[in-house]
């Protein structure tokens, strides 16, 4: 059960400033901070002085950051709660991912004003400042739930609002079967399995574009990788339609990674320009560019590996194809415009000439579509999406648990995950059951005495 | 009660009453379902109560299908019972067959159905009152609700006579100004030819209290002399099946039994050929009708593509041929009626001897209730049964119930009694017409009951007896019967508890197909596992085949649901942090700034009794309640 009374968000303005706050409240703030962050001078976080800041490392799988962490112990904290503030290095990336590893272990993210209510609540704030309070909170209101949710983009909406509709439909079957047992003559579990599958899936997809969605406002990162002198800088040049990095026919011109930022359908690609990956290099310089270029790679939301499509793939290729297995990577074929080699199936495989041109509106657009085919919400709101996330994922753990129980378990257990993944996404859409299964029974099926 | 002394001896009438013959604690109006409930109640807890009925030949009396239970509402029943309540009692007693329905699926949506006689059901039930000592019946209308000051005082008659009381519950049932319809022909009568009330609507029009129109209807009673049964499936009880009552010991035998057939494209062609002579299609009915309680001309309008609706054909009672067609309630004209049930299979030579008819009636907007079921702006004042919008038997006993113990308690000066969504579905029901109201008579689902799993037939008593007896309905019988079974599942449960050898479980393992684990497992390890039951432990282990057979049916359905009784019991957690805080009665809404205006003045007119209360209310946010939860911190500080 996730721990709903610990509440975490930025509290700094996003943007790229050199330093961010994040912060926790609740009874298990320093607990969750605990498991996330380490300091030389404790042996464990849980044991930390109150209002002492502490020099450590924030750590949670792939993000790592140095940092300044500080307890406040309740009631003397803003809230009147435990708190635990972390100073981490600006950039909202990174704040994001700080705030998506706390909600990861167990806080929920905070919603508008709810470090303030809290305070009120604990007697932490005068009179005068609660009529503040009211006013924010009704400034909410009218705004509320409904208008941030049209605010999000249509194609997002859309498929909540579908799914939803697929979970209701499937609902109102089942409960029809519970309350007219003997009038209900569809069999309406075992279409139930289908739904259930096909919900699974949606939800999937709508958690990963929802993932990407925090990518946009910084852009996605497009890493440009192959061995060297394949083309990879003339490809950047013919993306940006301008001559950005040196070009030469010596394999091994670009030492160090490039980065362009540019522009396509309102979303902005990062794409990075990197240095040809050998294994033996004798120049040391070219050396540490290889090894920063794969690191970039395993860090960027796209991976174009260019290939050269007169010939066979060779072991090194192949190689980094596996290397880079757990990635999102798109085979790219350059000069085409000298022919295109046997071995290489012309259906799943983009070919392009950086030199002609050919092939690379038709690239921008592929990796474009790789994104918007996700559904990415681009509005850019990190805090609100921040929840959308927690209520989608907890909708999907009990869409994950019907998967089990259609098949094994009584139809009023199944129900209850239903109905708990139904309202988890109506916490996005504001949609509530009760009313809305009664309906439906009705107008779908012929049941009553 | 002070307020009430005062108006006796201030009321100018006062002088002019010869005795205290007409001086109660307590008026029920009507003697229906949730009339005598509710006038039990108040009588068993010792308070002098007055029941008026416009006939004695209608006390209990099922207008309507001639069966008790179903799903949810067999539910509410055994609610009704465990409280102290006599509808389950008086349905066993009258019991034609029960059966179960649902067992394909898990204990929690078991519902028990009973067909019950009917005229018997009413002969027993008038009985029980008769021979309670608090009660008095009379046979009379009232015209007039009195109050004074915003208080009640007492009810007049249409004889004239004045009866005064500092509680009245009003329970009338669908007989305020009701027509009955026939296709064309209307007759200005209550149910089943039962004279109807003409002049209390507009007293409680005048209360301030605001009156709808609702829509109910009821098919043909049909001699059994003119069916040829052989053409349908016969229906007959289960056996061996707990009866509604926790009181009532051993099973019921099964008297009679029912009978299943369907219509047919012909019966569907003679209802689209007529339908311009249906008063509901042709604009003569214009109140709202039930959508679970379809008319079969809904039926066939609606669902064109289904070729054929069941139809089930119950006794009325062992000491009449009457047979009641559920399935096939219509208001079309007698000559169409003639033709609809002959055209199904089996009813070929049907006589009909009662037409079936729609009804239209005056019932209150429950949004005007407390959730003890008293009027909001007139104390003493109670409200139960389908004048609230309701519809069913069950729906109305259990809110006849819960007004008579809240008009009970109001005078003994104690706590009113509210029940949660998550105690029982007695909870659901009052909590749905008190808070979102309904615009159609309101029928109990499971689907209504978001926390069903914990709301079982047979947990009713673990549930709710306690509070009866806490509240003094609950006999020491009916209390020392629960604590006997409570111990019973205690024992089990600690029994369960114990680890045995693979040595001691593999020759049921091995019986089941389950692979041996190499471990010691506890039974309870072993109920888990969904091909293991509790029939095969007992059958399996000595020291456990003496256990009572249905506290260990109750433990098995605990250990085998645990899983998802622990993802509900974390959803009533959150349910609760809500619910338990209560909002002031005067709490003043219309004036709160920080509120939108709609939820303002939704929430004046609903008044709603705790915060979690407040959140179902259509037109209420999130953010109103984060508002409303400030202002009420700040009124604590001040």
């Amino acid at each position: 059960m996730k721990d709903t009374t610990t509440i975490a968000a930025i509290a700094t303005p996003l943007g790229n400033g050199a330093i961010s706050i994040v912060r926790m409240s609740g009874d298990n703030a320093l607990s969750i901070a605990a498991k996330l962050f380490k300091t030389s001078s404790l042996k464990d976080f849980n044991d930390a002085a109150p209002k002492q800041a502490y020099y450590g490392t924030f750590k949670n799988g792939k993000i790592s950051d140095k940092c300044v962490a500080v307890y406040f112990k309740a009631p003397n904290s803003y809230t009147g709660e435990n708190m635990v503030e972390f100073q981490c290095h600006g950039g909202v990336r990174l704040t994001s991912e700080v705030l998506r590893s706390l909600v990861d272990f167990g806080a929920r993210p905070a919603t508008k004003g709810e470090y303030t209510k809290r305070a009120f609540l604990n007697g932490k704030m005068t009179l005068a400042d609660a009529e503040g309070v009211v006013d924010m909170i009704n400034a909410e209101s009218i705004a509320g739930l409904e208008a941030s949710y049209r605010l999000m983009n249509g194609d997002i909406a859309r498929t909540i609002d579908s799914i939803q509709d697929e979970i209701i439909d499937l609902i109102s079957g089942l409960e029809a079967s519970l309350d007219y047992p003997e009038e209900l003559e569809e069999d309406v579990k075992r279409n139930g399995v289908d739904v259930i599958k096909n919900v699974h899936i949606e939800l999937k997809n709508l958690l990963t574009s929802a993932k990407f969605g925090r990518y946009i406002k910084n852009g996605i990162n497009v890493a440009i990788i192959g061995i060297p002198n394949i083309g990879k800088s003339s490809l950047l040049n013919a993306l940006l339609k301008r001559d950005r990095a040196i070009v030469t026919d010596i394999a091994g011109t670009t030492r160090d990674t490039l980065e362009e930022k540019y522009e396509v359908e309102g979303i902005i690609l990062n794409l990075i320009d990197t240095a040809g990956i050998r294994k033996r290099t004798d120049d040391i310089i070219e050396e540490i560019g290889v090894k920063k270029a794969v690191k970039v790679a395993k860090q960027a939301d796209l991976v174009i590996l260019l290939l050269d499509s007169t010939r066979a793939m060779n072991e090194e290729e192949k190689h980094l194809i596996e290397t880079y297995s757990d990635k999102r990577l798109l085979k790219v074929y350059n000069k085409c415009d000298q022919g295109i080699h046997p071995s290489i199936s012309k259906d799943d495989n983009i070919f392009i000439s950086a030199l002609t041109g050919e092939g690379i509106d038709a690239l921008t657009k592929h990796i474009v579509d790789i994104f918007l085919d996700n559904h990415l919400d681009n509005t850019g709101n990190i805090i609100t999406s921040e929840r959308h996330v927690d209520a989608i994922s907890r909708a999907l753990d009990s869409i994950k648990s019907c998967n089990y129980s259609i098949e094994d378990a009584p139809i009023e257990c199944t129900l209850v995950d239903l109905r708990n993944a139904y309202s988890s996404l109506g916490e996005i859409t504001g949609k509530t059951a009760s009313e809305d299964i009664i309906d439906r029974v009705f107008a779908r099926f012929c049941v009553g005495k | 009660m002070t307020n009430f002394s005062e108006v006796l001896t201030n009321e100018n009438n006062f002088s002019n009453i010869s005795a205290k013959d007409n001086v109660f604690d307590t008026i029920v109006i009507g003697g229906g379902h949730a009339g005598v409930e509710a006038a039990l109640a108040t009588a068993r807890k010792g308070h002098k109560t007055l029941l008026l009925t416009l006939s004695l030949d209608a006390i209990a009396f099922m207008a309507c299908n001639p069966s008790i239970g179903g799903t949810a509402k067999g539910h509410l029943v055994r609610e009704i019972d465990a409280l102290g309540g006599e509808m389950g009692l008086n349905a066993d007693r009258t019991a034609l067959q029960l059966r179960m329905l649902n067992l394909g699926k898990g204990p929690a949506v078991h519902s028990l159905r009973g067909q019950a006689d009917k005229i018997a059901y009413h002969h027993s039930m008038k009985n029980v009152i008769e021979n309670e000592k608090n009660i008095t019946i009379l046979q009379s209308e009232a015209s007039e609700i009195l109050t004074r000051g915003g208080i009640v005082t007492g009810v007049k008659t249409t004889l004239g006579s004045i009866y005064y009381a500092p509680t009245v519950i009003v329970a009338t049932g669908v007989y305020l100004d009701s027509d009955i319809i026939i296709g064309e022909w209307r007759d200005y009568t209550g149910p089943s030819g039962f004279k109807r009330a003409t002049h209390l609507t507009k007293s409680i029009l005048s209360l301030d209290i605001p009156v709808r129109r609702f829509k109910t209807g009821t098919p043909a009673r049909v001699d059994k002399n003119s069916l040829d049964l052989s053409k349908m499936t016969v229906q007959n009880g289960d056996d061996k099946i707990y009866p509604f009552s926790f009181m009532t010991d051993g099973y019921i035998e099964n008297k009679c039994p029912c009978y299943l057939t369907y219509t047919n494209e012909k019966t569907h062609k003679i209802i689209t050929d007529n339908i311009h002579r249906s008063p509901l299609y042709n604009g003569s009915i214009k109140s709202t009708g039930p959508r679970y309680c379809p008319s079969i001309e809904d039926k066939v309008m609606r669902f064109a593509d289904k070729s054929r609706h069941q139809l089930f054909i119950e006794p009325e009672s062992l000491l009449t041929n009457e047979m009641y067609v559920q399935g096939m309630s219509s208001s079309m004209p007698h000559d169409v009626q003639l033709l609809m049930y002959r055209s199904v299979e089996g009813m070929e030579n049907v006589k009909i001897m009662r037409y079936a008819y729609a009804i239209e009636y005056d019932c209150i907007d429950s949004l005007s209730l407390l959730p003890t079921l008293s009027a909001k702006h007139i104390k003493g004042l109670y409200f139960a049964g389908q004048v609230n919008g309701s519809s069913g038997y069950e729906e109305a006993a259990a809110q006849g119930l819960m007004a008579g113990i809240n008009a009970a308690l109001y005078l003994e000066g104690s706590e009113p009694f509210v029940l949660g969504r998550d105690e029982a579905y007695i909870g659901v029901l009052i909590d749905d017409l008190v808070t979102k109201g309904t615009n159609e008579p309101y029928r109990m689902m499971t689907a209504r009951a978001e926390y069903r799993l914990n709301l079982r037939q047979e947990n009713a008593d673990v549930r709710l007896t306690p509070k009866g007896y806490g509240i003094g309905l609950v006999t020491e019988e009916r209390y020392s019967r629960y604590l006997k079974r409570k111990n019973a599942i205690e024992d089990i449960e600690s029994k369960l508890s114990r680890s045995i050898s693979p040595k001691e479980y593999g020759a049921l393992f091995t019986a089941k197909g389950e692979n041996i684990p190499t471990n010691g497992l506890t039974y309870e390890d072993m109920l888990k596992r969904s091909n293991i039951t509790a029939g095969d432990l007992t059958e399996y282990f000595d020291e456990l085949s003496s256990l009572d057979k249905r506290a260990f049916a109750e433990v098995e359905t605990r250990i085998k649901y645990k899983g998802y009784l622990d993802k509900q019991n974390a959803n009533i957690k959150e349910f609760k942090k809500l619910e338990e805080r209560l909002l002031p009665d005067d709490f003043d809404y219309l004036s709160l700034e920080g509120l939108r205006l709609e939820a303002r003045q939704k929430l004046d007119k609903i008044r709603p009794r705790s915060l979690g209360q407040a959140s179902r209310i259509s037109g209420v946010s999130p953010a109103d309640i984060t508002v409303l939860m400030i202002c009420l911190f700040k009124m604590k500080g001040d």
